[in-house]
């Protein structure tokens, strides 16, 4: 991928895996905070 | 010898005249088998939206144990025996090793779905898809199953077996294509799997028919997701090695690093495996390590190969469709991509859907903590129709439409439904396994005939948004069932009728 020209690396598939991640990241939290409403403690 | 075979006028291939025999059958029947299928889950669909509830229940469970082994083990696994033959004898250029064995997996397939098939239609094997002991199924239930899988493996070695006859025979230079490794990947996973589905249906074929007193139902479940789960990684292996063709049909694609690509199936052929034990992370008979070590660790070497193939497949698609000139911006080579053709669409969908619906919440599914907000909840299903049936089934769907003109020989009939097709099933079944997960995260439990407990000794109502959220379930998957009777009324049409390519 190093001998890509500039205008041929795929900087929009970098952005898309950048989403991802941060669904990801927000998909989780929102899970953990689901589970700690629903399984309280103390 | 040379008689055998034939040239691809459009790729230059050899095709070996038997193989193409065998993938010819084997792709018909696994259609056939979508069909089934589908048309059970249409019934399936408008039986769970509580404001038409159509089936008893007694049609219902049956209905859902015929809908499983139709579409997450017949139409998938006929479909990838067809990508065995064709990743192994056409790309290439070789002979099947023996024909005469590829037949005997197919009639032994055959034999083992139609025997299952009728075992349960004809009542008393409403076990479902995990037949959990201790619900007990007809024995010509699980006898079917293991013939079906004999079969396969029958299948996965005669590939291994080409794989080696072309090495000998050189009929190609350097490494196998990375869709022929891909497919060995699977034919790896896949040679494990149904090896532990001979293991515990055959005790379990006995104990149903009174040769063995009790069978534990501990060591089923264990035994049954080494085969119920690992059989959806064989999915993954065979639906990454078509990503990796379709993006070379379609648009020209070639790995951005070989080296890369590979090293992600070596994972899958590593570490997939363990993921299976995401299912019993609330099952009391696992110690916490032991699930601890598989789902907190290992499976993560199988969730980067994952990552991997999601970078790398779009990459390889930006890089090639920036070559044809579509530079501008970040997304100008996806908003000039060739929506029109549908296997371009179907790719597309597999690679998004698989991704953001079906990678995202199996990672959460998969934690042990966050498990028990979806344990048996419409969350689960919602999740693997997000993988298997987005993912797998739209991949499948879409290598199709070059399966037919390259070895059918036939022109794909209704070019313009062609093109809409992807849409509608891609669409309904975002919709569907999205409206699933989110009616999941209220608690609506999954394999229920009726959530409104009319009949149990104690009342609950989900209320009005989980009706909503049904509704819109059922919408989702009726367009879904019309996308793919629109792909079965294509690819039957375009066997018996299309226009031959060469003429």
């Amino acid at each position: 991928m190093s001998e890509l020209k500039e205008e041929l690396r795929p900087k929009g598939t970098v952005v898309l895996v950048y989403f991802f991640l941060a669904v990801m990241v927000v998909y989780y939290w929102l899970s953990w905070k689901w589970l700690s409403e629903l399984w309280l403690f103390g | 010898m040379a008689g055998d075979f034939r040239t691809c006028p459009t790729t230059g291939l050899k095709v070996h005249l038997p193989a193409q025999t065998l993938i010819k059958v084997n792709a018909v029947t696994a259609i056939v088998f979508l069909l089934v299928g589908g048309i059970l889950a249409l019934l399936l669909l408008l039986t769970r939206w509580q404001a038409v509830h159509l089936l008893p229940p007694d049609f219902f469970y049956r209905f859902l144990t015929l809908h499983g082994i139709a579409m997450l083990v017949a139409w998938i696994v006929y479909f990838e025996v067809a990508l065995l033959y064709f990743t192994s004898a056409v790309l290439l250029n070789a002979r099947l090793a023996t024909p005469r064995i590829g037949w005997l997996a197919y009639i032994l397939m055959t034999v083992g779905a139609s025997i299952t098939t009728v075992a349960v239609l004809a009542g008393g094997s409403d076990v479902m898809f995990t037949s959990y002991v201790p619900l007990k199924a007809s024995p010509f239930y699980y006898l079917g199953i293991v013939l079906f899988a004999v079969g396969t493996i029958i299948a996965c070695i005669l590939f291994f077996a080409t794989l080696s006859l072309a090495k000998y025979e050189k009929t190609y230079e350097g490494s196998v294509p990375l869709v022929t490794y891909g497919a060995a990947v699977a034919a790896i996973l896949a040679i494990g799997t149904l090896a532990h589905g001979a293991i515990f249906y055959i005790p379990t074929g006995l104990w149903a028919a009174g040769v063995i007193p009790m069978m534990d139902p501990e060591a089923y479940r264990l035994l049954f997701w080494g085969f119920g789960h690992t059989s959806q990684q064989i999915n993954v292996a065979a639906m990454i090695a078509c990503w990796y063709a379709l993006a070379a049909l379609t648009v020209g694609a070639v790995p951005l690093s070989e080296k890369f690509s590979r090293s992600a199936f070596v994972l899958y052929a590593l570490f997939i495996a363990v993921a299976s034990e995401h299912h019993l992370l609330w099952d009391p008979g696992i110690s916490s390590a032991h699930k601890m070590w598989n789902t907190g660790y290992v499976i993560h070497l199988a969730v980067l190969a994952s990552m991997m193939h999601a970078f790398s497949v779009p990459g390889c698609i930006e890089v090639a469709l920036r070559k044809k000139g579509y530079t501008k911006g970040l997304f100008e080579w996806l908003k000039k991509g060739p929506w029109g053709d549908p296997a371009f669409a179907s790719l597309v969908f597999s690679v998004a859907g698989f991704g953001f619906l079906g990678g995202i919440t199996g990672i959460m599914y998969g934690t042990e903590q966050l498990n028990i907000l979806g344990h048996n909840s419409l969350r689960v299903p919602g999740h693997f129709h997000a993988t298997v049936v987005v993912g797998t089934s739209m991949a499948f769907m879409g290598i199709t439409y070059y399966v037919l003109p390259l070895i059918f020989q036939r022109q794909v009939m209704f070019p313009t439904v062609a093109k809409l097709q992807p849409y509608f099933y891609g669409v309904g079944m975002w919709i569907l396994s999205i409206a699933m997960m989110f009616v999941g995260s209220f608690g609506v439990p999954r394999r229920h005939w009726d959530i409104t407990l009319a009949d149990a000794p104690f009342k609950y109502s989900f209320g009005p948004t989980v009706d909503l959220g049904m509704a819109i379930t059922a919408i989702g998957g009726i367009l879904a069932v019309i996308g793919g009777a629109m792909f079965c009324v294509i690819a039957v049409a375009t066997v018996l009728a299309g226009k031959k390519v060469n003429q």
